[in-house]
């Protein structure tokens, strides 16, 4: 049984539910420092809320190095929605 | 051309992560590093490819950069989370005496330099074979029964060994005085004046127009100092006029040999316990550090301890002095010298590491050709430990095989592996 989500890893995990899969993008996309958002996303991979992968799509595209994507669980799925009824600005997110 | 400019990352987002990778723990330094690499790249990338100017797309990244600080000192936290192992911190020799180090230096820097200590080692009063401490028993639980100003006058009235008389009243942290006490005491109180042990904050003297104190005790100097033992003698006899008993003892200064003890009989004691088992010089260093930083560590802890316990007057005159305190720091001292010896005795006498791995061996029905007890093994290959379960004298306690030397390659590729 996993500890209830914070709001800054329920925002995070909503944003990846949403289609932000890089790190950078999520950090775009929400606005908290980058500082804040990989130390969350380690941890919600360890708690199996996340899934990590490298994307060798975007590499051959952009001619670039290897880049990792994240996507939620459907352990993560069923936090995200426990996290909406607990913070009514993640639900109203999620709209 | 501009793919090969988006192909770049900033210097200075580049130094910044060089720095912060020596903060990631070792084992997944390199990982680490690479996957913020690829990521500062793909985000300056990113940032370029949607038209932001290269300086400030630099600045970005870089602002960006300084994240990995926060996440490198995270995953050391982790690491050091769910890799902490206290025993495996005493296992090794050198974290070991590491450990203690960091123990004592915290010790002293929480004590001022052991403060206390060394105030305990220095003389507490001058001349003071000549001072005799005049005070009324301990009464019912240990309570001070306080003498009358006028019971003062009468102990030396009524005897003719004593000179010059000084009261005293201790009130907390204050010391009230009779104007003479300190010609009597032959000292001038300095900043960290302590009387009998207690902490004097503030000295006032004794307005005589004032309503009466009842003293706390008396200070007196002998006439003829020479005559210490038969004043002594007297003492016991010593008697005034209400009837009421008077302790009568000279003031004596701190009890040091403890102190000595531990500084002079300990070291004695490791070396001639190490002269008998002839062990290595590692084996010896090791065992006098850890024991010399040990005891340093409970020495200095009971002196500052027993310096903050308020101790009855006229039962224990100072902490140095209180028997029952003595034989506390005695015993701690005794209990901190059981504890290295048993450590060392499960050491290996090569590496000083602890042995590990126990295994039960021998057989209780068995016990004059197969012993039973259990035998520990050196992870390094050095030898095996066999502690007996049944000792036929006090001195046999364990057996120490040494391995030969086709036994290390199997340990060099099991520590490789």
């Amino acid at each position: 049984m996993n500890s209830p989500l914070s709001l800054t890893s329920a925002i995070i995990l909503l944003t990846i539910e949403n289609g932000r899969r890089y790190g950078f993008e999520i950090m775009e996309a929400t606005g908290l420092p980058s500082g804040t958002i990989y130390p969350a996303l380690r941890r919600l991979e360890k708690s199996g809320l996340i899934r990590s992968d490298w994307d060798s799509a975007a590499t051959a595209e952009s001619q670039g190095p290897p880049r990792k994507y994240y996507r939620v669980t459907r352990d993560g799925k069923v936090a995200l929605e426990a996290a909406g009824k607990r913070f009514p600005a993640v639900a109203q997110l999620k709209g | 051309m501009q793919s090969e400019q988006t192909y770049t990352i900033p210097p200075l987002s580049k130094w910044l992560l060089d720095a912060a990778t020596l903060v990631a723990p070792r084992p997944v330094r390199s990982a680490w590093k690479r996957e913020w690499l690829w990521e500062i790249w793909h985000g300056h990338a990113t940032l370029v490819r949607e038209g932001t100017p290269p300086t400030r797309a630099g600045r970005r990244v870089a602002r960006f950069a300084l994240g990995a600080f926060l996440d490198a000192a995270d995953l050391r936290l982790e690491h050091v989370r769910t890799n902490f192992d206290a025993r495996a911190l005493a296992r090794d020799p050198i974290p070991c005496l590491a450990g203690l180090a960091l123990a004592f230096l915290m010790l002293a820097a929480w004590t001022s330099g052991f403060h206390h200590s060394r105030a305990a080692l220095a003389p507490a009063y001058p001349a003071s074979g000549e001072l005799v401490l005049l005070s009324r028993p301990l009464g019912v639980l240990g309570m001070e029964v306080p003498a009358s100003g006028g019971q003062v006058s009468t102990w030396v009235d009524e005897s003719h060994w004593f000179g010059d008389v000084a009261g005293f009243v201790l009130l907390d942290d204050t010391l009230v005085v009779t104007p003479n006490f300190f010609s009597v005491l032959k000292a001038i109180p300095s900043q960290d004046f302590r009387f009998l042990g207690h902490k004097v904050a503030a000295v006032t003297l004794l307005n005589p127009q004032g309503p009466p104190l009842r003293f706390s005790g008396a200070l007196a100097r002998l006439k003829h100092p020479a005559d210490r033992k038969a004043a002594e003698a007297h003492f016991a006899r010593f008697s005034i006029s209400d009837g009421l008993p008077v302790n009568t003892t000279f003031l004596r200064q701190r009890i040091r040999w403890p102190f000595y003890c531990a500084g002079v009989l300990c070291p004695l004691a490791v070396a001639a316990g190490m002269l008998r088992s002839r062990r290595s010089l590692r084996y010896t260093g090791f065992f006098a550090a850890k024991t010399g930083l040990l005891l340093g560590i409970v020495a200095a802890a009971w002196v500052e301890v027993a310096t903050a316990l308020p101790i009855p007057i006229s039962g224990g005159v100072d902490p140095g002095t209180a028997a029952t305190m003595v034989l506390l720091f005695l015993f701690s001292l005794a209990f901190a010298m059981r504890w290295s010896l048993e450590d060392q005795a499960s050491r290996c006498p090569v590496c000083c590491r602890l042995v590990s791995m126990p295994v039960s061996v021998g057989s209780r029905s068995s016990l004059l050709l197969d012993r039973p007890g259990i035998e520990m093994l050196c992870t390094r290959g050095h030898g095996t430990l066999l502690i007996s379960d049944l000792t036929a004298c006090t001195g046999e306690r364990s057996r120490w095989t040494p391995s030969d030397h086709s036994w290390q390659e199997v340990f060099v590729q099991s520590k490789t592996a």
